[in-house]
């Protein structure tokens, strides 16, 4: 604390102070204590403590109120973020992404094509149980013809967990059973696939710019040998996609078999099982699902032979195409050589021509100057 | 007023004339007010009993102060004063049989009379102040005419030295032209735009350090009141040789 010393004589005191003048010519106020009364005109010294100015520490003071205020209501903001524990990726053909909160109130939905915000629109998403939203979604849909009895419906969810309790998510069966509910109202059939996914998963759809859904068919399709590209999985819904690969899915199952005979149907991968579902229902509409699964090892055995066979014929069918595309290459090659070689005579056949014209030209200049000389000795 | 025009002015106001004697009351009040309060080791106003007491006696010093004696005026009023508050507590504790030292009417202790005679002591030796105290009473009734008092000026006072010494040479300008000066006496008020027509100060400077300007230009004016003058000229000759 800095103290400042005033040397003066006093001319006034007042109840509450002294005046002051002091030897620099200026005048003092200085507090007076209660029993301090000077004489006019003695000298008297003042010793002020100085302390910081009321208003620069109320400054002080509040800035630090407000920087602790305002980082307070960032972490607040930072945990309110936080809440939204879990993504629900839902592919129809509208691609949805629902975020809900750890009690699977709906959150935020993101609708990740135009097919999704035609269904989302008109759906309060807020505070939404999220059945009760995936319901609303499943009517629109089928208001919108996404969902009909004609079409080879398929509804496809991944659920990823963004906080680190994962064993509360839902099990895959009750979330299907609902679906499946809200689909038994609109008297229609689909696949339900539910898978749960992680938040790798879900960047790594991001990089590529697919739904979750897509992501992992194109990923699986991929892994199995199936060509498809990035851009059709983004156009095209996933019952197209699979429809249109159907072929080529069971020949890549079948070689995959071949490759490990020793696999067990357990050790195959989910993806496929959910595809011989996919297949049987093809055939039969969907009754119940329950029931389908009990059957699945034995369809297993027979799909795998049927498979099998498939397999090597189309190992035929390929080899037989390679074959048919090498001869064509060398037919070409022929060709092409052939014309070079014709144009090279053609070439060659003008020259030859130019050369005789220049041949007969000479002559002809010859026996006329032949012509000439004999004259002239005539 | 110097030492022979009080004289003067006493033994006037003795003879008599009424309004001398307002004059000095009036004067002398500051002083009054100051000396009880001093002596009673505690602030007093002028609705306190003792400093009625402090009146009545400055009165009788007016009557009864014999300037033959050589004492000045001021000591006398300081005794007369002093003698009649003992006497008032002296009553005060016999009434309540509580000898020499007496409760303060405010509660907050005793006052002893044997400090009321020290006090007295102290002032003796401190009587070559009588003429600063003079001075400083003379300045407050001046300033009175102009509206000022003592306590207002902290805020009018320059804060910086180069600024105090800034005042000054304004005052010094100011005091050139005779005609202001006249003008300043007679209306008690400070010509500000006639001043700065003149000069190149800034009417923010002026009005800034008015009441200061005033007390310094009354100062000049007077520079009988050597050790006043000493205080406010000291520090601008301390600035004006470097």
């Amino acid at each position: 604390m800095k103290t400042k010393q005033y040397d003066g004589i006093v001319v006034k005191v007042t109840s509450t102070d002294i005046v002051l003048l002091c030897s620099d010519g200026q005048f003092k106020n200085v507090p007076r204590a209660k029993n301090d009364v000077p004489r006019i005109g003695q000298a008297y010294t003042y010793t002020e403590k100085r302390q910081m100015p009321f208003y620069r520490t109320t400054k002080i003071l509040t800035a630090i109120a407000i920087i602790f205020i305002s980082l307070v209501a960032y972490t607040m903001l930072d945990t309110m973020k936080k809440d939204e524990a879990y993504v629900f990726a839902l592919d129809i053909n509208p691609s949805l992404e629902i975020y809900t909160d750890k009690d699977f109130q709906v959150m935020r939905v993101k609708s990740l094509n135009k097919d999704a915000s035609a269904v989302v629109e008109g759906i309060k998403n807020k505070n939404k149980a999220l059945y009760e939203y995936l319901d609303e979604v499943v009517t629109n849909s089928v208001k919108k013809h996404y969902l009909s009895k004609e079409h080879n419906n398929r509804i496809a969810i991944t659920v990823v967990s963004l906080g680190k309790d994962e064993h509360s998510i839902p099990s895959e069966k009750v979330l299907e059973q609902k679906v499946q509910q809200s689909l038994k109202a609109h008297a229609i059939a689909s696949v339900v696939t539910i898978r749960k996914g992680n938040k790798n998963l879900l960047e790594e759809a991001r990089n590529v710019n697919l739904s979750l859904n897509k992501y992992q068919v194109y990923d699986e399709l991929n892994k199995l040998g199936v060509r498809v590209s990035v851009k059709d999985s983004r156009e095209k819904s996933i019952s197209t996609i699979l429809n249109e690969n159907k072929q080529n899915i069971k020949e890549a199952v079948k070689r995959n078999k071949s490759k490990k005979p020793t696999t067990n149907a357990p050790a195959t991968p989910k993806k496929e099982k959910s595809y011989t579902n996919d297949e049987k229902k093809d055939r039969e509409p969907v009754q119940d699902k329950s029931e389908q699964r009990t059957d699945d090892d034995d369809n297993n055995e027979e799909d795998r032979q049927e498979l099998i066979d498939e397999k090597k014929e189309r190992e035929k069918e390929r080899r037989e195409e390679q074959a048919e595309r090498e001869k064509e290459r060398q037919e070409k090659l022929a060709e092409e050589r052939e014309k070079k070689r014709e144009k090279q005579n053609e070439l060659e056949e003008k020259e030859r021509e130019k050369q005789e014209e220049m041949k007969e030209k000479e002559q002809e200049k010859e026996e006329a100057e032949e012509d000439d000389e004999e004259e002239e000795e005539d | 007023m110097q030492e022979l025009e009080i004289a003067d002015y006493v033994t006037l106001a003795a003879e008599g004339d009424e309004l001398t004697r307002e004059k000095l009351i009036r004067h002398y009040r500051p002083y009054i007010i100051n000396v009880v309060g001093q002596i009673c080791k505690r602030y007093v106003t002028w609705s306190d009993e003792e400093a009625s007491l402090g009146l009545l006696a400055f009165n009788r010093a007016i009557d009864t102060y014999d300037k033959k004696e050589r004492k000045s005026f001021l000591n006398y009023v300081y005794l007369l004063i002093k003698r009649d508050l003992i006497d008032f507590y002296r009553k005060e504790t016999k009434m309540q049989h509580v000898p020499l030292v007496i409760p303060k009417k405010d509660g907050t202790g005793n006052v002893n009379v044997y400090d009321v005679e020290k006090s007295m002591d102290t002032y003796q030796q401190s009587m070559e102040e009588e003429d600063l105290v003079e001075e400083i009473l003379e300045l407050n009734e001046v300033l009175h005419q102009y509206d000022i008092a003592f306590e207002e000026l902290e805020r009018y006072s320059p804060k910086h030295r180069d600024t105090r010494y800034m005042l000054q040479q304004l005052v010094g300008e100011f005091l050139v032209y005779q005609d202001l000066v006249a003008e300043f006496k007679q209306k008690k008020q400070l010509p500000v735009t006639l001043f700065l027509k003149r000069t190149g100060y800034k009417r923010k400077t002026v009005e800034r350090h008015r009441k200061y300007i005033v007390t310094l230009l009354v100062l000049k004016l007077h520079p009988e009141w050597n050790r006043l003058s000493e205080y406010v000229e000291g520090s601008a000759r301390k600035w004006g040789k470097s």
